[in-house]
């Protein structure tokens, strides 16, 4: 530890003393340290944050290590500390900023942490939040509340399911290799064993319109399924875990065109059918819906 | 029957109608004075301005004033001192008492009495003129003719009137005109001329958007009646008979509109870019929507993937899926054009392979600057029509959802809409300009590691990039232009595809501002 507050001592007073220095790296030790952190903490949340660019997190934080330099005041208190907060916020504001959006960003990590503090003590339900409450905690406004928890879920639920589990564990310990170390085996074998009966029968799409199609174009629909206590809730979550494969699947932009077309194609009133197994089915355990009727028009399933 | 368009309305500013001026004749046909009850109101004064103006105030919004903004103000500036207790309109002429004209000798045109002193500034000739500027600073982003139907008095440079023409002139850029002769079928000409001038002046600016299909009709001298405009107040179909009276003939009216039209087109974007990007759009939107195509393609590349992984290499043989793939690779004439280190790079050459970088433009190489026009368009016209289908469903499901839980409270209802926002990235965009692409092979789609497909959209994006064209920030709004915004406006303002979801033209430019997505794309906010 004293080493690092010695190195980073020493690495201001550079600084400050190099103004005519055009350039000027930052020490390769204090660089390491900031991959580490990037690293943690995508590996800590590796699924949420899976589409967040490692070496975005990295040159992030670096800016800011570089910007809280300038600010840094010895006389009230260590570097150590200064720095570590000011890296970990930008860290964490970066890779927010990929989930829920330039705007939320700033609000995200302090919504998302009452949420949990809120669930911990049974304040609040996992898959139906409760928003008044986590506005409350986190002293943000109820709508922002509600766009980051819709951005959030929709993140969530859209999990690369062929991704290695290890790939983000092993870049953790392995800082600097490259992503494209990945293996691919696994991937087109999974992908291989999804698709090969596609494959050799020939068979194209329905072309009917089900409840997948609209949450493709409408994925906050995904936020509406969580209202528990309303009429209008449409899928329960194991169809909802269901649709959220068909997301993961590398064809996703395809699948969005399709659902498109036949969205904009459907007469108004079949646009709510869903398909009518899904109200038989033993794991349809809570499906609701004020005028069933509508949800019978098509056949097939999620 | 009602006419399909609506009729020219002129703001008739007089103390007393005269025998020229009490009736429009056969030029009711496409023009109307700002009447009450159906007869003709005309402003006497300062206070029946306001009086008007106030009405128009108190209107709904989405209610048409019956007033204003109009789009000829005929202004007599020396209005006599009215003393009477009535308010504006509507008035009789017969009723309509002769008013004590102050003692001068001032006359119609050309006969101008010499012993007017021009530094008179307490002889008032100019409530007209105030009336008029007092219109203009309330209406001048709506487009409007001025005529002066005083008369013409050469030695009134230094008179107050004078003095704020000039300054109506220096803030709003319009000088009125003066009519030779106080009759409507002058006052008329003169005023659609200005109104004309007007039109352009604001189209220029892009302050008014005027409808391109009208414009295009116009320039082609096909069976054009109406020219639909919409400004910040109002939305109106101009008739363009009305809008031409001026013209002696059919054939010079025909000349004269064509030439006019194919002038204002001209302000936003040359016909003919605009003519070869509606094909190149057409063209790759027609590969977008073919479905056979589509999936063709989506499963040889994702055989690709499977059979020889990103960069060629073997990683499993099966048979019958490397037959499969053969017919594949003859159908998109698949052929590798280069090796970089292990990685082998593909092409497909077939024709069918299709996307906005492969296509060919009607335009020669040389010309880069041409070239980009006509991408950048197509491009506006395609990610245009994607928002029209994403917006169509918007339209749809809230439809389906209102009459489902209509008896839910309106907060729910509110919820929900806000809910209903589809999702439009630029991966979609991506696939709608590049269905098919030539390359690069396999399509970044069917690559699961993020950053070897990150890097394969990147060669489109570097494309696109040097055409000046960055998708993000078409999305987020930020890269279109004022004057490009408002040829879209201009576009979807007669958009037939939207008919069934809204009644007028105002409420069809109204579908696109509930998304947030078009919104940005076609008002930038």
């Amino acid at each position: 530890m004293l080493d690092f507050c010695a190195l980073i001592l020493g690495f201001l007073i550079l600084s400050k003393m190099s103004e005519n220095i055009e350039r000027f790296d930052i020490p390769p030790e204090v660089l390491e340290l900031i991959e580490r952190r990037a690293y943690a903490f995508k590996s800590k949340n590796r699924y949420f944050f899976r589409d967040v660019d490692i070496q975005d997190l990295v040159q992030s934080g670096v800016i800011a290590c570089l910007k809280a330099m300038e600010r840094f005041d010895p006389s009230r208190g260590k570097i150590q500390t200064f720095l570590m907060q000011h890296i970990n916020r930008a860290i964490q504001q970066e890779a927010w900023r990929a989930v829920v959006g330039d705007g939320n960003a700033p609000y995200a990590a302090s919504v998302s942490k009452s949420k949990q503090d809120l669930e911990e003590a049974g304040d609040s339900d996992p898959d139906f939040p409760n928003i008044e409450r986590i506005s409350e905690k986190s002293k943000v406004s109820q709508i922002r509340v509600k766009q980051i928890l819709a951005a959030m879920d929709f993140k969530r639920s859209s999990v690369v399911l062929q991704d290695d589990k290890d790939s983000i564990d092993r870049y953790s310990s392995l800082i600097g290799v490259n992503e494209d170390f990945i293996e691919q085996e696994s991937k087109t074998e999974k992908f291989k064993k999804n698709n090969t009966s596609k494959y050799f029968e020939g068979e194209k799409d329905e072309t009917r319109v089900c409840g997948e199609d609209y949450i493709l174009v409408f994925p906050n629909l995904l936020f509406l399924l969580k209202k528990k206590n309303s009429e209008y809730k449409i899928v329960i979550s194991t169809q909802k875990y269901n649709f959220l494969s068909k997301l993961s699947e590398s064809d996703f932009p395809y699948s969005k065109r399709s659902a498109l077309r036949k969205l904009s194609s459907t007469k108004t009133g079949e646009l709510l059918a869903l398909p009518e197994s899904l109200l038989e089915s033993p794991e349809s355990d809570t499906l609701v819906y004020k005028n069933r009727k509508n949800w019978k028009k098509c056949e097939g399933s999620l | 029957m009602m006419p399909d368009f609506d009729r020219i309305r002129i703001l008739w500013i007089d103390d007393l109608p005269t025998v020229q001026t009490e009736d429009l004749g056969f030029l009711s046909e496409f023009f109307e004075i700002v009447a009450k009850e159906g007869k003709p109101c005309w402003l006497r004064s300062i206070d029946d301005y306001e009086e008007i103006r106030a009405e128009h105030e108190n209107c709904n919004q989405h209610d048409s004033s019956p007033y204003l903004p109009v789009e000829i103000v005929s202004a007599d500036y020396d209005l006599s001192k009215f003393s009477g207790n009535d308010s504006v309109g509507p008035r009789n002429f017969e009723g309509a008492e002769k008013p004590k004209r102050p003692p001068t000798k001032q006359k119609l045109s050309g006969k101008i009495v010499k012993e007017i002193n021009p530094d008179d500034v307490n002889h008032e000739d100019f409530d007209g003129c105030l009336i008029n500027l007092f219109y203009l600073s309330d209406f001048s982003n709506h487009p409007c003719g001025s005529v002066v139907t005083t008369y013409q008095d050469p030695n009134r440079q230094n008179r107050v009137a004078k003095k704020l023409e000039t300054h109506m002139e220096r803030i709003y850029g319009i000088a009125p005109l003066y009519p030779s002769q106080k009759n409507w079928d002058i006052i008329l000409s003169t005023g659609t001329v200005a109104l004309r001038k007007r039109i352009k002046r604001l189209y220029e600016d892009s302050k008014i958007v005027l409808s391109v299909s009208d414009l295009i009709a116009m320039a082609d001298g096909v069976n054009a009646s109406v020219l639909t405009l919409k400004s910040e107040f109002t939305t109106r179909k101009l008739p363009v008979r009305g809008l031409f009276i001026d013209c002696k003939d059919n054939e010079e009216m025909a000349s004269t509109i064509s030439e006019w039209a194919s002038m204002l087109l001209q302000l936003k974007v040359s016909r003919e870019h605009y003519r070869f990007a509606k094909e190149v759009a057409e063209k790759i939107w027609n590969t977008y929507n073919d479905d056979e195509l589509l999936s063709s393609y989506q499963e040889f590349s994702s055989l690709h993937t499977s059979l020889y992984g990103v960069n060629g290499q073997e990683i499993h043989v099966d048979e019958q899926l490397e037959l499969k793939y053969d017919r594949y690779a003859k159908y998109f004439g698949l052929r590798e054009t280069k090796r970089i280190g292990k990685e082998k790079v593909y092409e497909c050459t077939s024709e069918k392979c299709l996307d906005i970088n492969s296509i060919s433009l009607p335009v020669s190489k040389k010309s880069q600057k041409e070239s980009n026009t006509i991408v950048r368009w197509a491009i506006i016209f395609l990610i245009l029509k994607l928002m029209k289908r994403a917006l169509i469903c918007k339209a749809k499901l809230e439809k389906q959802l209102e009459e489902v839980i209509s008896q839910q409270n309106s907060q729910k209802i509110r919820d929900i809409e806000k809910l209903l926002s589809p999702f439009l990235d630029v991966d979609d965009i991506y696939l709608l300009l590049f269905p098919v692409p030539k390359s690069p092979f396999p399509s970044p789609w069917h690559i699961a590691n993020p950053s070897v497909r990150a890097r394969r959209k990147e060669t489109w994006q570097k494309t696109l990039g040097r055409k000046g064209i960055n998708l993000k920030d078409f999305l987020n709004g930020n890269a279109l232009t004022h004057g490009e915004r408002c040829l879209i406006q201009g576009i979807l303002i007669n958009d037939d595809e939207f008919i069934e979801l809204g009644d007028n033209e105002e409420s069809r430019l109204d579908i696109w501002r509930s998304w947030m997505i078009s919104s940005q794309f076609v008002f930038g906010c």
